[in-house]
Parts: C-alpha cells; sequence; structure tokens
C-alpha cells in the first residue's frame, strides 16, 4: 500500500464490478468481478493485452458504460445508478476524460471547445470563461493556436486541446483512454509529461495504455487479463 | 429462391433504417398525392359536371316571356329544329327564415309528371309536390334554415300570408343558367309547387306560362346551330306579339358553374408543379444524405470489384422501390381525398357527383412521376457519391462537415451574448450548406404560397368592396309594379330612419348583333342623371354625364363577351321590344363572369324612351341616416316593407346592402377554401422537408453529441440546441417566404382575377397569412425538431465510440 493509500480515503470504489457482453454469439464476460480503489492524487496506468478489458473499465468508471453486477462509488455517488442526462452534468463537473482519437468538435475552434464544458456545467462566470480556457491553452502549449479549428492542427495538439478541455471545469479525476494510442512517441512523451504535470497538482489520473514503457512510468499499475486483475 | 446479394443488401438498406425509408418515401408521396388529388379531381369534375348537367336534359334555350297558353308551346315545338318545348309559370314571392328574416324565393310551377326538360334531382324527401306542398331547391337554403317537414310562411307583393308544407328537397343544375358565370350564387332561393297550389296562392291565369324550356334537334353543344333555332324560336315568339325579356342559349354540357372551375385549372396545376418539384426536392436532399452515410459501402464494394455502373444500378433500383412504395401508399389517399373534395364541391357548385371512380390518365401520371421524379431527383447524389475513389470513400473523408472558417462562423463567434451551446446551434444551421439551400427553398416557397392564399383573399374581399361600391344604399326595393315616384319618396320618408330615397328604373335587355340577330341579355341599370349612391371604378373611357343622352356605360364583362366593343362604338340593344342605339362612353370594373353583363344608362334619357313612363319607378335605394350594420339594414327592411305592404305597394323584393355583398362573397368562398387546401399541402411538403433536415443533422452529428454528452451536456441542453437550430431554419424560411409572398400573391391574384373577372385586381395584403405562418411555422419547426432531439438524447456515448 502506498503512502497515498495509507493517507487517503478512496476517491473511486470498485465493488464487484462485472460485465458480460451479449451478442448472437453468446455472452462474453469483458470485466469479472473486480474490486478496485483509487485515491486522490494517485496516477494509474491500467495495462493490459487487446481484449482484456482495460477501456470497458475505463468506460465503468466514466459512466460511458454500466456494469452488469456491482456499483462504482465516486466520492459518495453511486454512478451507475444515474440516468444519461444526469450522469453527463455530474461527469462534466467532477470527471475529464481524454479518448484516444481526442473527440474535438470540428466546428469550434480550440478555444471555444475549451470553453464548452464550463458552459454545459455554470460552474465559472462567464467572464471567466475565456481567461480560465486561455490558461489551460497555455498550460498545453496551444496558446498561439487559441482560434485555429482542430482540423488545421496536428494530432498531438489536438490531444493537448483534448486535455486542456478535460481540465476545464478542474474536476479532480482525469480517465484517459490511450491518449497516446494515436500519437508519435516523441508527442505521446509531451502529452505524458502533461499528464504528469496534472498529477503533480493533485489530480487523479487513471490511464488506460498498451504501451508497458509508459505504464511503469506512473505511480501505479493496474494490470488486466481476461477481464480480471492479475496484478495492481 | 435467394435473392442476390446486391439486392439483398437493397432490401436491407430500405428495411434497416426506417426512419430514413419513411422520409424519403413521404417526400415522395406527397408530391403524387398533390399531383393526384388535383388531377383526379379535374377529370372528376369536368366529367360528373358535364355528364350530370346533360343527365338533367337541359333547356338549350330558355325564354321568360309575357304569358302564353299551351297552344303557344305547342307552336314553338313546330319551329324548324326544335326537339322539344315546355312551358313553366315562375314568380317571385318572399320566404320567411327561422331567424324571422324575409329572403326573396323564386317559385315554379309545371306540370312535373310529363315535365322532361330540366329535371331536378331529388335530394331528400318526395318529389313532386302535392297540392299546397312545397320543395326547395338546396342552394341557399341555409338562408330559410328550413327542413323536410316544416312549414314555410311565403308572402306575395301585397302582403298576404300563406303557409305550405317543405316535402323536400331537390339539386336543380338549371339554377344560374340564365345570367353570366356566377347566377348561381346571385340567384334566389327556389322552391317548386304544383299547378294546384297557384290557386292556393292567389296567383292568377294559373294555366299560363312565362318560361319557356327549349330543346334543339341536332348537335345542340354547336353554337351555330343552338344560334340559329334559338333565333328561330324567338322570331316565332315575337311574330305572335309575344314579349321576351329574357333570351339564353346554352351547350347542354356546359354547366353554369363550370367557368369557376376553369378559373382556377391554370392555378392549381402551378401550383401542383411547384408541389412536385418540392417534392423532388426533399427527395434529393434525403437522398444525399443516405449516399453521404453509404460512402464507406461504396468503398467497400468498389475495393471487392464493382463497378460504377453496378453500384448505380443497385442506387437505381433502391430508388425505383422507394418510388413503388410511395405509390402504392397514396394510390388510395387520392381516392378518399378527392372523393370528399368532390362531395364538398357538388353541394357547393351544384352538380351530381358520381360517386369515386379510376382515372387510367392519372393512374399513368402517378406511376410515371413515382418512378421519374425520384430518379432525376437522385441522379446528382448518386453520381456524386459512386464517383469517390475508393480510399476517399472507404476514409468517410467528406462524411465530415466541419463547418470551417467562413465569414458566416467568424460573425456568430462574435455574437458573445449567447453561450456556446446557443451560438453552436446557431452554427449547426449552417453546417451542411447544401441541405439548409434546399430545406428553405421548400419551406420558404410553401411559406409564400401559403401567404399569398391569405392576400389573395384581401384581394377576393376588396373585389367584393368594389361591388358595394354599386350598391351603395343600405335598401334596394323592386316592386313587382312600378309605382309613382314622388308617391313612393313620400313615403319613405315618413319613416325617420331613412336620411335619402332615390328613385331608379332599369329592366332586361339583350345585345343585337351585327347581323341583326339575338345575343347576350344584359341588365339595364337606368341611374338617377346626379346619383350619389354609384361609384364605378372605370378600366376604360368615362362614366356617364348627367348632360349625355344616348350613352351607356357597361361592364367588364363586355370585354370578355364582346372583345371588339370599344368605347365610342354603337350598341343596339333590344329594349322593351324595340331596337335602341347606345353610344358605349365607358367600362367599368364590376366582378367579370360573376356578373354577367350589365349596362348603365342616364334615367332621364330613359324616361325619354317612348313607352316609359317618366314619373313611375319601379326600383329604389335607400339610405339610412346612421351607418347600419347587417343586423340593422334587415330591421329597416322589415319596417319598410310593413309600410309598404300597409300602403298597399306590390312589393317584388327588398334587398338589404349587405345581403349583395355576402351573395357574391360566396363564389369566392370555394375559390379560397381549393388553394388553402393547397397552401396545407404545401406546408406538408416544407414540414416534412424539415423534419428530414433536422434528423438527418441530428443523425449525421451522432458523435458530436456523444462528445458533449462526455462533457458534461444534460438532456435539457442537447434538446435546447436542436430546436433552437431547428427554429432558426423555420424562421429563416418564414423570412425568405414572407419576401417572397409579394411576387407569388400578384401572381396567383391577377391570374385567378383575369380568368375570373376579365380584369386584374387591385393586390392586397393581410398581416393574417404572416401571422399565421409564423406561428405555424414555428410550431413545425419544434415539431419537426422533436423527434430528432429526443434521439440525440438518447445516444450513449458508447455508441459514439461504436463509430470509431
Amino acid at each position: 500500500m502506498t503512502e497515498m493509500q495509507l493517507n487517503n480515503s478512496p476517491l473511486i470504489k470498485m465493488q464487484g464490478i462485472t460485465k458480460v457482453f451479449k451478442s448472437g454469439a453468446g455472452e462474453f464476460t469483458a470485466l469479472d468481478n473486480i474490486n478496485l480503489e483509487f485515491f486522490p492524487g494517485e496516477f494509474v496506468g491500467i495495462v493490459g493485452k487487446s481484449g482484456s478489458g482495460k477501456s470497458t473499465l475505463a468506460n465503468m468508471i466514466t459512466g460511458i458504460d454500466h456494469p452488469s453486477k456491482g456499483n462504482i462509488d465516486i466520492e459518495g455517488h453511486i454512478i451507475n445508478k444515474m440516468n444519461e442526462s444526469e450522469m453527463s452534468v455530474w461527469r462534466g463537473n467532477n470527471l475529464g476524460i481524454v479518448f484516444q482519437f481526442y473527440q474535438l468538435l470540428p466546428m469550434l475552434t480550440l478555444l471555444e471547445n475549451v470553453m464548452l464544458p464550463m458552459d454545459f456545467c455554470k460552474q465559472f462566470n462567464p467572464d471567466e470563461r475565456r481567461t480560465r480556457a486561455l490558461k489551460l491553452l497555455a498550460m498545453v502549449g496551444l496558446q498561439d493556436l487559441a482560434d485555429k479549428l482542430p482540423a488545421m492542427i496536428s494530432g498531438g495538439q489536438q490531444q493537448s486541446a483534448a486535455i486542456a478541455r478535460a481540465m476545464a471545469n478542474d474536476p479532480p479525476i482525469m480517465i484517459a483512454d490511450e491518449p497516446t494510442g494515436n500519437l508519435d512517441t516523441k508527442t505521446a512523451e509531451s502529452v505524458f509529461e502533461l499528464f504528469s504535470a496534472l498529477v503533480v497538482k493533485g489530480k487523479t489520473i487513471i490511464m488506460v495504455t498498451h504501451d508497458p514503457a509508459l505504464a511503469v512510468r506512473t505511480s501505479r499499475v493496474v494490470h488486466l487479463r481476461d477481464g480480471k486483475v492479475i496484478n495492481d | 429462391m435467394m435473392l442476390r446479394p446486391r439486392w439483398q443488401k437493397v432490401l436491407s438498406d430500405l428495411w434497416k433504417n426506417k426512419t430514413r425509408s419513411i422520409l424519403i418515401i413521404a417526400s415522395i408521396a406527397v408530391g403524387l398525392l398533390a399531383f393526384g388529388v388535383i388531377t383526379n379531381l379535374f377529370s372528376w369534375l369536368n366529367q360528373d359536371m358535364s355528364k350530370g348537367f346533360e343527365q338533367t336534359n337541359p333547356a338549350n334555350i330558355q325564354l321568360t316571356t309575357s304569358l302564353v297558353d299551351y297552344q303557344m308551346v305547342k307552336h314553338i315545338e313546330n319551329v324548324d329544329g326544335v326537339k322539344m318545348a315546355e312551358g313553366l309559370r315562375e314568380f317571385t314571392m318572399q320566404a320567411l327564415g327561422k331567424s324571422g328574416n324575409w329572403n326573396a324565393i323564386t317559385i315554379q310551377s309545371r306540370d312535373y309528371e310529363k315535365a322532361q326538360i330540366g329535371q331536378v334531382q331529388l335530394v331528400q324527401g318526395v318529389w313532386p309536390p302535392a297540392k299546397n306542398q312545397i320543395v326547395l331547391s338546396t342552394n341557399k337554403l341555409s338562408d330559410l334554415n328550413l327542413k323536410v317537414g316544416d312549414w314555410l310562411t311565403l308572402k306575395n307583393s301585397v302582403g298576404d300570408d300563406y303557409n305550405l308544407q317543405v316535402v323536400g328537397l331537390v339539386k336543380d343544375q338549371m339554377i344560374g343558367t340564365t345570367s353570366g358565370g356566377g347566377g348561381y350564387f346571385i340567384a334566389n332561393i327556389q322552391g317548386y309547387v304544383n299547378k294546384d297550389t297557384l290557386s292556393t296562392l292567389n296567383i292568377s291565369q294559373k294555366d299560363l306560362f312565362n318560361t319557356l324550356y327549349v330543346t334543339i334537334d341536332g348537335d345542340a353543344t354547336q353554337h351555330t346551330t343552338l344560334n340559329q333555332v334559338g333565333q328561330r324560336v324567338y322570331d316565332a315568339l315575337d311574330k305572335q306579339g309575344v314579349t321576351i325579356a329574357n333570351f339564353t342559349t346554352r351547350s347542354p354540357i356546359i354547366h353554369p358553374n363550370v367557368n369557376l372551375v376553369n378559373a382556377m385549372t391554370g392555378i392549381l396545376f402551378m401550383l401542383t408543379f411547384l408541389i412536385v418539384f418540392l417534392s423532388g426536392f426533399l427527395i434529393t436532399n434525403t437522398l444525399q444524405f443516405l449516399l453521404s452515410q453509404q460512402m464507406q459501402q461504396v468503398g467497400i464494394m468498389k475495393s471487392i470489384g464493382a463497378t460504377r455502373r453496378q453500384i448505380i444500378w443497385i442506387y437505381v433500383a433502391l430508388i425505383s422501390t422507394f418510388g413503388v412504395l410511395a405509390f402504392f401508399a397514396t394510390v388510395p389517399l387520392v381516392r378518399l381525398a378527392t372523393d370528399r373534395l368532390m362531395v364538398f364541391l357538388s353541394t357547393e357548385l351544384n352538380f351530381t357527383y358520381f360517386g369515386p371512380r379510376t382515372t387510367p390518365i392519372v393512374f399513368i401520371g402517378m406511376i410515371f412521376l413515382a418512378m421519374v421524379v425520384p430518379q432525376v431527383s437522385a441522379i446528382f447524389p448518386i453520381l456524386k457519391g459512386t464517383s469517390l475513389s475508393v480510399q476517399e470513400a472507404l476514409s468517410g473523408i467528406q462524411q465530415q462537415s466541419s463547418g470551417g472558417d467562413t465569414f458566416l462562423d467568424r460573425s456568430v463567434t462574435r455574437l458573445k451574448k449567447f453561450s456556446r451551446p446557443t451560438i453552436i446551434a446557431i452554427r449547426n444551421v449552417f453546417r451542411n450548406k447544401g441541405r439548409l439551400i434546399l430545406t428553405l427553398v421548400t419551406l420558404s416557397l410553401g411559406g409564400a404560397v401559403f401567404i399569398s392564399v391569405f392576400n389573395v383573399r384581401v384581394s377576393f374581399n376588396d373585389y367584393i368592396t368594389q361591388l358595394s361600391h354599386y350598391f351603395l344604399a343600405d335598401l334596394n326595393i323592386s316592386l313587382s309594379t312600378p309605382a309613382r315616384v314622388q308617391e313612393l319618396e313620400e313615403l319613405l320618408y315618413s319613416n325617420p330612419e331613412i336620411k335619402y330615397v332615390e328613385a331608379w328604373n332599369g329592366s332586361t335587355a339583350s345585345v343585337i348583333n351585327a347581323d341583326g340577330s339575338q345575343g347576350n341579355n344584359l341588365s339595364f341599370v337606368a341611374v338617377p342623371n346626379k346619383s350619389t349612391l354609384i361609384k364605378p371604378i372605370m378600366i376604360g373611357g368615362r362614366w356617364l354625364d348627367p348632360r349625355d343622352q344616348n350613352a351607356i356605360a357597361l361592364n367588364d364583362g363586355f370585354n370578355t363577351q364582346y372583345p371588339n366593343l370599344k368605347v365610342g362604338d354603337t350598341i343596339t340593344l333590344k329594349l322593351n321590344n324595340k331596337n335602341e342605339k347606345f353610344v358605349v362612353v365607358g367600362f367599368f370594373k364590376l366582378a367579370g363572369q360573376l356578373a354577367g353583363l350589365s349596362g348603365y344608362v342616364n334615367l332621364d334619357y330613359f324616361n325619354s324612351l317612348p313607352g316609359q313612363a317618366p314619373n313611375r319607378s319601379a326600383v329604389y335605394r335607400v339610405v339610412a341616416k346612421s351607418t347600419l350594420d347587417s343586423s340593422a339594414q334587415k330591421d329597416l327592411a322589415t319596417n319598410v316593407q310593413s309600410l309598404l305592404e300597409a300602403n298597399k305597394f306590390k312589393i317584388g323584393s327588398i334587398t338589404t346592402g349587405s345581403h349583395i355583398n355576402d351573395e357574391a362573397a360566396n363564389g369566392f368562398g370555394i375559390l379560397t377554401t381549393f388553394l388553402l387546401i393547397l397552401a396545407i399541402l404545401i406546408a406538408l411538403v416544407g414540414s416534412i422537408g424539415l423534419t428530414g433536415t433536422m434528423s438527418m443533422n441530428i443523425m449525421e452529428r451522432t458523435r458530436e453529441i456523444g462528445i458533449m454528452r462526455s462533457i458534461g451536456a444534460s438532456d435539457r441542453e442537447l434538446t435546447r440546441m436542436v430546436l433552437i437550430e431547428g427554429l432558426i431554419v423555420g424562421w429563416l424560411s418564414w423570412l425568405l417566404g414572407a419576401i417572397l409572398s409579394f411576387p407569388i400573391s400578384a401572381i396567383l391574384s391577377n391570374s385567378i382575377t383575369l380568368s375570373l373577372f376579365g380584369s386584374q385586381s387591385s393586390l392586397g395584403f393581410s398581416a393574417t397569412g404572416f401571422i399565421i405562418w409564423f406561428v405555424l411555422v414555428s410550431i413545425l419547426s419544434v415539431a419537426a425538431s422533436i423527434t430528432p432531439a429526443r434521439s440525440a438524447t438518447r445516444l450513449t456515448i458508447r455508441e459514439v465510440l461504436s463509430y470509431e
């Protein structure tokens, strides 16, 4: 048990999480009775082979998908009991998500993409939003590209903008699903550096990756195989 | 047998995305529906109006004469070319309505058992009437508000009351045959009694006739034949010293109200073409989307060896299937809608409806439209979609439309007062500009026609207001026999409500053609030289000058029936059995074909003609001291009637000023109903277009919606964004439609009034159409966006990821 875990109560508690997908070919158990706790300030790497259940696990925490069995408790909220609309609002305030394919809105500039979560969740005054978005873009080194559309910048820059957007409402937790999977080594390194800097500022980051070299640089590695935790 | 995989794909594309398939089928169906209903309606209308009228064995020649006996009728039957002649007795009385109002009623009596010409069709009750019974025609029945079994109180010109029981209702297609095209609408209620009842009603010489119905041998549809026999009949009566007040010839297949239908033909077909055109736009819009959705499939098919031609055939087959389905969905609707309209019109236009039937030409037209219009509309999207390279198609490059950094985008971004989601909603409107333009064209044109219908109605009302310029008095009194002007004026002025009385005069006259033959009848009005109760609207020449002698001003009806007649020409009229020459000084606007022909001369000159009694008149116009509404005019009419009866004057009829306007408005009501039905159809096309566009927009933006979900967008926020987008499209279309409605109103209004009245109308505008369409388009926009908005809120982020 790490020092961080000793000093804090868990931020995220996954209790008996099982996820079964049903299809014409039969049932497939993606997650099998997972019990995990994540603590404030942790930088957790979720690793495993393709099909091991990494992304499904991340989807459980973000509320993108619901478990077939078990509960996910984040700061006292059982998120799998929320409906889609409640979940969206709660997620906007408490979770930042970074996708492998960036998922920026193509018709909005980088600045607007970063301001959008603030508009939805209204945590910040309308006057503050622009300044904060510019500050976040500066943090990821994109202040000069704030008025560009996503299509006009590189993949790495888009992913940096996506990280800035994930930080828009200052959520305590950030979930990243293969954030460097679509980037070259050099760009992946700079994205990783951004995550490290956020951890230093007290954020909890859970990063799904298939890159062992990156995983070993996190503070904790959870290894999945066939939907089960084989090493934590 | 197993279907080949490519055709399996066609079926799968049809079945798997039902919303999309329904949208495409609806887009095709709405055009088919409009075309089918309108062409079917005109086909059935023309068949039934002509067939139904012919089946009544209508009189080819009609004459209103001085009293003649049965021998004279037989004498006419012996005229060369005459097949049959029948005599009728017609007279006018006053009939008491349920609401206490007196209405002029024209009553006819004849030997119904033997009558063969101009037969009526029994609608309810019994036919023919027995002694002391009356049968009423269905026209104007609402004025009396009576039903079979009720008792009808009649009053003759000296004020004696009689009660007859209403035993039946009939449709009489001879109503309106003796006057211009609108004769039916201005005709009195018709009553039918037998010869024995004439004694009850105190009608003297009940065995004599004053109306003759004549049919001819040979082809009565031939104008020349009809006129030749007509002239022989006229001369035969003339030689016997019979006075002929009215003489009319009519083809047995031309229903008196057919000109109203003809007036609408051009405009309705123009609007139908517009609907088909707009439906084509919808199809293009939807198929463009279908092709963009299928781009990757096109890529895959190309990568495994499909040629462009083969892929084109797959989509041609798919679109043909949509066309076939739309056709079968529309056929029963067309039949049903036409049937309902025919039932409505057969009552309004007084013809016999023979029930639904299959019209092969309409079917063929619908099949052609169902198969051709979708293919033509789809050709551009198909050619574009199938021309992409495998790489482009597989990567779906063109599926992503980011909007871009256009002037519009930058302008929208500067809207600082709006929240980001609102700005996104505004910007989304302009994302797919091609689709937006197609949607706006459809919805704007639909809106423009909708607004125009209301403007056209105002133009019609203006026309009716213009009519009132010829009836400026509160009451128009027509006596059965002329009375001494001074005596009657003194009596009328004894009523404290009456401010002013003018004695007019007039009679029925007929035009004498250049070859000396009898021409059309006209209403001949002698107006006091300095009358203040008429304000004519001149369309050529001038109005009568008080010093004019044999001058005549003619109405616009002459422009169509005697197009060669000009200001300064001399016209010969047969007046009181004598030919009189008049110089045409001007043409005034009345109601064209709806009003028949009329001519106005100075009263002083008319009184100076041989046979006239200058100090006697049968027509009086009365103005009240205060401005009277419709019911106050009716009260005054009742008072005046009592006053005249008490003093033994023989009253023909007393009509109120507002009644004359109401009658004229009836004909227009049918036209506006027609236009409104089309406007609703066009609005339907527009709303299908908007629903389609909003659904396609949402389907296309599934991923963006998922992303917004992942960063905190609630159901409410997403719904709001979709609704704002829909409303902006709706409001933009309203703005464009409002602008377009000005020229469209002018085109619609002019083409109808030109064909109906022979002159263009003044263009009227009403805020009503603009407001109703704004409210309607707002409701439509919200309704069209609700389902897509719901789908948007139901999307989960996991579905978004599955799009990767």
